[in-house]
């Protein structure tokens, strides 16, 4: 992210004035502060992990509650890779946080969700992902330099996540790649076949296993009022709602804690090279726990102009590997075979974003595609402002609904 | 003779003004580099302000909506 490059700096231009507020943690309402926030703040941080996997498994239980045996008759409807894809597009874009899609995915995929129906979802929520750090480049469209910048390095991420999915899904749908590799390391980390790796995996599921169990089975007593397999329908909804909550009290604890932590990753970044910016980004996302945070603080680092798109690039790479630490989190809410199957699933995303990064970044060939997509893109949307609208609405909202549209219709 | 004792002088100073020219680029760029790593710093420095950027997503959509309101009015007028 942070080497040199030989080129004529140019002058910072002004970042548009944000509304800036202190970094607050929510647990300052509760009058703590100094070091009781602190741990405050950490036993937050736990107790919400907790409930994370807690959330996951209920969603699992209830999957399989509300589904039975036919899971994979009842998603049919998704069993075209192109509307799962595009469902993972559309849930990611619209609770604005891949963790929650890929969480609640592998709660689906434990309770019983066929693997080859998550995967184009897993890959879709890549997809959706990308839109935060757009929306948030968008604050600087009065400054046309500074929005040209913080929108090319905005668009690198969705070039490069689109061209990702775009060579990776053909890949699984003619050779099952993800699902064949995933299944494999799930198979030696969580199977039968894994020796002491799956013993120390095992160990740790079932001691996660038996810590949330006594929340999960409260959640299941109270949703088990419900009739049939209205019961099951409850569970997953409130495991979701869960997870929605969880995920964005994490985000804003973490940015608290660790934003001093953050900030040391990346001066030790500066001036080194795109490896080091790749592995900034990954350190930075496991912190924060969101990808999403991860790029959007690119923005106005790049808008500024005090770094570059070349910069900026591994560093949105780097983010897209972090972020998928909350799914491998929550695959630790199962016990067994649905341990192995949520960990696979757990897999499918962290290995697509680990091939993606080989063969798109350091690739010569293919690793400019995004930077010139993204530099075309931040020109064209900076002299019509219409271009950037387009976008934002095409590739998340209007495209998602359309193919999903003509692909039941057919 | 003195045609090709020539050639090898102009060489000789071209390559000694090349080099020069190469330590003073070298230079600039270290200095370049100063400058732009300093710069970089001075934004990480910032990283607490730009976490706590409130709403900067619907921030970016009243902004769009704003400049593209703003283009149709003015292309009225």
């Amino acid at each position: 992210m942070w080497s040199t490059p030989p080129v004529a700096v140019a002058e910072p231009g002004p970042v548009a004035p944000p509304v800036v507020a202190r970094l607050r943690s929510p647990l300052e309402r509760l009058g703590l502060s100094g070091r009781p926030l602190e741990i405050g703040n950490w036993l937050a941080v736990a107790a919400s992990v907790y409930v994370l996997i807690t959330a996951v498994s209920v969603i699992g239980a209830g999957f399989k509650a509300a589904t039975g045996d036919q899971a994979e008759s009842l998603f049919a409807f998704a069993a075209n890779p192109f509307v799962a894809l595009m469902i993972g597009v559309l849930a990611t874009a619209a609770t604005q946080s891949s963790s929650t899609t890929t969480s609640v995915t592998v709660g689906l995929v434990a309770g019983g969700l066929p693997i080859a129906i998550a995967i184009p979802v897993l890959l879709g929520a890549n997809i959706g992902t990308t839109l935060t750090n757009t929306l948030v480049s968008l604050g600087m469209v009065r400054d046309s330099e500074s929005f040209r910048r913080a929108f090319s390095a905005a668009t690198v991420h969705d070039f490069f996540n689109l061209i990702a999915v775009a060579i990776f899904l053909p890949l699984e749908l003619a050779f099952g790649l993800l699902e064949r590799t995933s299944g494999w390391l799930a198979g030696h980390s969580a199977g039968s076949d894994g020796g002491m790796v799956a013993a120390v995996f095992g160990g740790i599921g079932s001691t996660v296993k038996a810590i949330t169990t006594p929340l999960a089975d409260l959640i299941k007593t109270v949703a088990g009022v419900l009739p049939g397999p209205w019961s099951g329908i409850a569970m997953i909804v409130i495991g979701v709602a869960l997870i929605l909550l969880v995920i964005n009290f994490i985000g804003k604890l973490l940015k608290v804690l660790m934003v001093g932590t953050a900030a040391k990753v990346l001066h030790t970044a500066v001036g080194r090279g795109p490896v080091t910016g790749v592995a900034s980004g990954a350190v930075v996302t496991v912190m924060v726990q969101s990808s999403s945070t991860t790029t959007s603080l690119a923005i106005p680092l790049a808008g500024s102009g005090a770094f570059s798109l070349r910069q900026i690039y591994p560093f949105t790479v780097g983010a897209n590997i972090g972020t998928t630490v909350t799914a491998l989190i929550a695959a630790f809410g199962f016990a067994g075979a649905q341990a192995e199957i949520a960990l696979q699933a757990a897999y499918v995303h962290l290995l697509f974003n680990i091939f993606a990064m080989l063969v798109i970044f350091a690739m010569p060939g293919i690793r400019n595609l995004p930077l010139i997509g993204a530099t075309w893109m931040g020109r064209v949307a900076t002299e019509n402002k219409l271009w950037a609208a387009g976008w934002v609405l095409g590739v998340f909202v209007v495209l998602p609904m359309v193919l999903i549209g003509v692909t039941v219709a057919v | 003779m003195a045609e090709t004792h020539d050639e090898f002088a102009r060489i000789e100073e071209l390559e000694a003004q090349l080099a020069a020219l190469k330590t003073q680029v070298a230079a600039l760029e270290a200095e370049l580099a100063k400058h732009r790593h300093r710069l970089q710093h001075q934004q990480v420095d910032r990283l607490g302000e730009y976490f706590a950027w409130s709403h900067p997503r619907v921030r970016g959509v009243r902004e769009l909506t704003r400049a593209l309101l703003g283009r149709r009015r003015s292309s009225k007028a």
